[in-house]
C-alpha cells in the first residue's frame, strides 16, 4: 500500500478559482503543510511529480466544500480530500488503500494539525514554509491501512457522511473550467512540467516512463 | 537514456572480464554494440542483446569453469534485472548459475536468503512480476524446513501490503505445499506435520483478517480456496479416527458461512467494492461445496440460514444470472 503524499491546505474563501472577469488568476487554496514520497519515480521525474502533486492538491482542495468528503481517481492514484470547517487535508494513495481507512487518516491529520498550530492557519495569506515532522512520519506509519483502522474513534461519523466519488479530475472542476487552462495559469508547475502535461495529454503516456 | 547507460556498463564489464573469459564472446558483443547503437537501442534491441549475451556466456562458462566467475554472473544478472526485471533469459541464466553453485557451495541457505531478498526488491519495483516470483518458487526445493518457515514469516508483511499481487500469495502456497511434502517424506516428519497444521491454521485466520479489511480482492479469495480445500479434507480425515461427537469440519464450514453472511450484510459503498466482495464470497462457498459430495451436503444444510446459493448469487450479480443457473445445475 502506498501513500504518495499528504497535503494540508486552506481553501480560499472567495470560492473556486477560475478565470475572473478581469482575466486575472482565480484564487486557489494555500498550502499549509506538505509531505511527499516520490522515491518510486525515476530520478529525473521526481521534481515534476512533486509539482503535479501540489497542483492537484490545490485544485481538489479548492473545490471541496466545508464538511465535504470526496475521492477522485487520477491516473493510478486515488486522491482523497476532506474539508473540515475550512481546513482541508488531501491524500494521494494507491488504488488498493481502503477508502474508509484513508478518511480515518485524514481525520487524524486534521486533529493533529489543530493541536500543533491551533487556529493560526485562519490568518494565512500565503503558502507556509513551516516544517511539520508529524506529516512525514504519518506518511510512513500509515502505509499499512491496519494502522489507520486503529483510529476508529470517528468511525461513526464516517458511516453517516457520504463520500463523493469522481471518476476523473475533470469532474471535480466547476462548470466551464478546463484542466488545461488551470495548468497553464498555475504557478506551481514550471514551464517544463506544463509542457510535459500537454505532451501527456496529447500522447496519453503515463507519468512514469521508466 | 536508460539503454545507453546499460550499454556503457556492459562494455566496461566485458572489458574487465575479457581477460578471464576469453576473447570470443567479447568480440561477438563488439560487433553487436555498434549495430544496436545505430538503431538507437530500442527496448526490443535491449532484450535481444541481453538474450544473446546470456547465451554466449553460458556457452563460454561451461567450458571455462570457475567459482568466482559464477558469482560474477550473479552480479551481472542483478545488473540486467535492475533495468529489465521481467527478462526471462536472465532469470533462467541465474537459475543455471545457482544450480552449478549448489554443487560446490556449503552455505546454500545464505545464498537462498540473498536470492529471496533480490526477488523481493525486484517485486517492489515491478509489480506482478510473475517471472521473479517463479524464480523464488524455484528456490524452495533447496530450502530446509526451517528456511521454509522463515520464508513464510518474512514474506507475510509484503503480501499484506500488496494484496492485489497474486504472485506473492502463490509463493506462500508453494511454501505451504513444501511443508506438507516435508511432513510426508522426511525423518523429522512429525515436527514438520505439526508445524504445517499450525501454519495452516494461522494462514486461514490471517487470510480472513485481510478479506475483511480489503473488500473485493480476488487474490485473497483465491488463496482462501486453496487453504480451505486442504483444511476441510484434513478435518474430515481426522473425524474418521476421532471419537468425539463434535465435527470440526462442520464447525469450520459454519464459520465460512458466517463470513459469507457478514459480507452480505455489509453496507453498500460508493466504489462498488462491497458488491464485488459479495460475489466473490458466494463463488467461494459454491466452489468449496463442489469439492466433495460430503462437503456439499454440509454446506447446503448450513446455507439455509442465509438463503440458497442461487438467491445469494442472483442478489450479488443479477446480470450473470444465466451463468449462475448453469453452474448450480451441474
Amino acid at each position: 500500500m502506498k501513500i504518495t503524499a499528504l497535503v494540508v491546505l486552506k481553501p480560499s474563501a472567495g470560492g473556486a478559482g477560475g478565470s475572473s472577469s478581469s482575466g486575472g488568476q482565480g484564487s486557489e487554496a494555500l498550502v499549509l503543510a506538505n509531505a511527499t514520497d516520490v522515491s518510486h519515480f525515476g530520478f529525473f521525474q521526481r521534481g515534476a511529480a512533486r509539482e503535479f502533486i501540489v497542483f492537484v492538491a490545490r485544485t481538489v482542495a479548492q473545490r471541496t466544500q466545508p464538511g465535504q468528503r470526496q475521492s477522485v481517481q487520477h491516473e493510478e492514484y486515488k486522491v482523497h480530500s476532506h474539508n473540515r470547517n475550512g481546513l482541508c487535508v488531501v491524500a494521494f494513495m494507491d488504488d488498493h488503500y481502503p477508502v474508509r481507512s484513508a478518511f480515518s487518516l485524514l481525520n487524524k491529520v486534521l486533529d493533529e494539525y489543530q493541536k500543533a498550530f491551533g487556529d493560526a492557519w485562519k490568518a494565512a495569506t500565503a503558502d507556509s514554509t513551516q516544517e511539520w515532522p508529524f506529516l512525514m512520519e504519518a506518511l510512513t506509519k500509515f502505509q499499512d491501512p491496519a494502522e489507520a483502522d486503529k483510529l476508529t474513534k470517528i468511525q461513526r461519523d464516517l458511516d453517516e457522511t457520504k463520500i463523493i466519488l469522481h471518476k476523473t479530475i475533470e469532474n471535480v472542476l466547476q462548470r466551464g473550467e478546463r484542466l488545461d487552462s488551470l495548468v497553464e495559469k498555475s504557478s506551481d508547475l514550471s514551464a517544463a512540467s506544463q509542457f510535459i502535461s500537454k505532451l501527456q495529454r496529447a500522447l496519453s503516456f503515463s507519468l512514469h516512463i521508466v | 537514456p536508460n539503454s545507453q547507460f546499460l550499454f556503457f556498463e556492459f562494455s566496461w564489464y566485458f572489458f574487465e572480464l575479457n581477460v578471464h573469459i576469453g576473447g570470443w564472446s567479447t568480440q561477438v558483443l563488439q560487433i553487436l554494440f555498434p549495430i544496436s547503437s545505430l538503431y538507437n537501442a530500442s527496448y526490443f534491441h535491449t532484450r535481444l542483446i541481453v538474450t544473446v549475451i546470456v547465451l554466449c556466456r553460458k556457452m563460454v562458462l561451461s567450458t571455462n569453469f570457475n567459482l568466482s566467475h559464477l558469482k560474477d554472473e550473479l552480479r551481472l544478472c542483478a545488473l540486467i534485472l535492475s533495468y529489465s526485471p521481467k527478462n526471462e533469459s536472465t532469470w533462467s541464466h541465474r537459475r543455471w548459475v545457482i544450480k552449478n553453485l549448489a554443487q560446490h557451495l556449503q552455505d546454500m541457505p545464505e545464498l537462498i536468503d540473498k536470492e529471496s531478498l533480490l526477488v523481493k526488491d525486484m517485486a517492489e519495483k515491478s509489480k506482478m512480476n510473475y517471472r521473479a516470483w517463479r524464480h523464488r518458487c524455484w528456490l524452495i526445493p533447496y530450502m530446509k524446513t526451517k528456511q521454509v518457515l522463515d520464508e513464510l514469516n518474512k514474506s507475510k508483511k509484503w503480501a499484506e501490503l500488496h494484496v492485489a499481487d497474486n504472485c506473492s500469495f502463490h509463493y506462500r502456497r508453494s511454501l505451504l505445499l513444501a511443508l506438507l511434502d516435508g511432513a510426508a517424506n522426511r525423518e523429522d516428519s512429525l515436527i514438520c506435520q505439526s508445524e504445517a497444521y499450525l501454519m495452516w491454521k494461522e494462514e486461514l485466520r490471517w487470510n480472513e483478517t485481510l478479506i475483511r479489511r480489503y473488500q473485493g480482492r480476488e487474490s485473497l479469495w483465491n488463496h482462501r480456496r486453496f487453504l480451505s480445500q486442504w483444511w476441510v479434507q484434513h478435518l474430515l480425515s481426522c473425524e474418521e479416527t476421532s471419537l468425539s461427537n463434535e465435527s470440526l469440519a462442520d464447525l469450520f464450514l459454519s464459520q465460512e458461512i458466517h463470513l459469507l453472511s457478514d459480507c452480505l450484510g455489509a453496507p453498500g459503498d460508493e466504489f462498488g467494492e462491497t458488491r464485488v466482495q459479495v460475489e466473490l464470497a458466494a463463488l467461494y462457498i459454491l466452489w468449496i461445496s463442489e469439492q466433495d459430495a460430503a462437503v456439499k451436503g454440509k454446506v447446503e444444510e448450513r446455507l439455509k440460514s442465509v438463503g440458497s446459493l442461487k438467491e445469494v448469487l442472483a442478489r450479488a450479480c443479477p446480470e450473470k444470472s444465466r451463468l449462475w443457473t448453469h453452474l448450480l445445475h451441474c
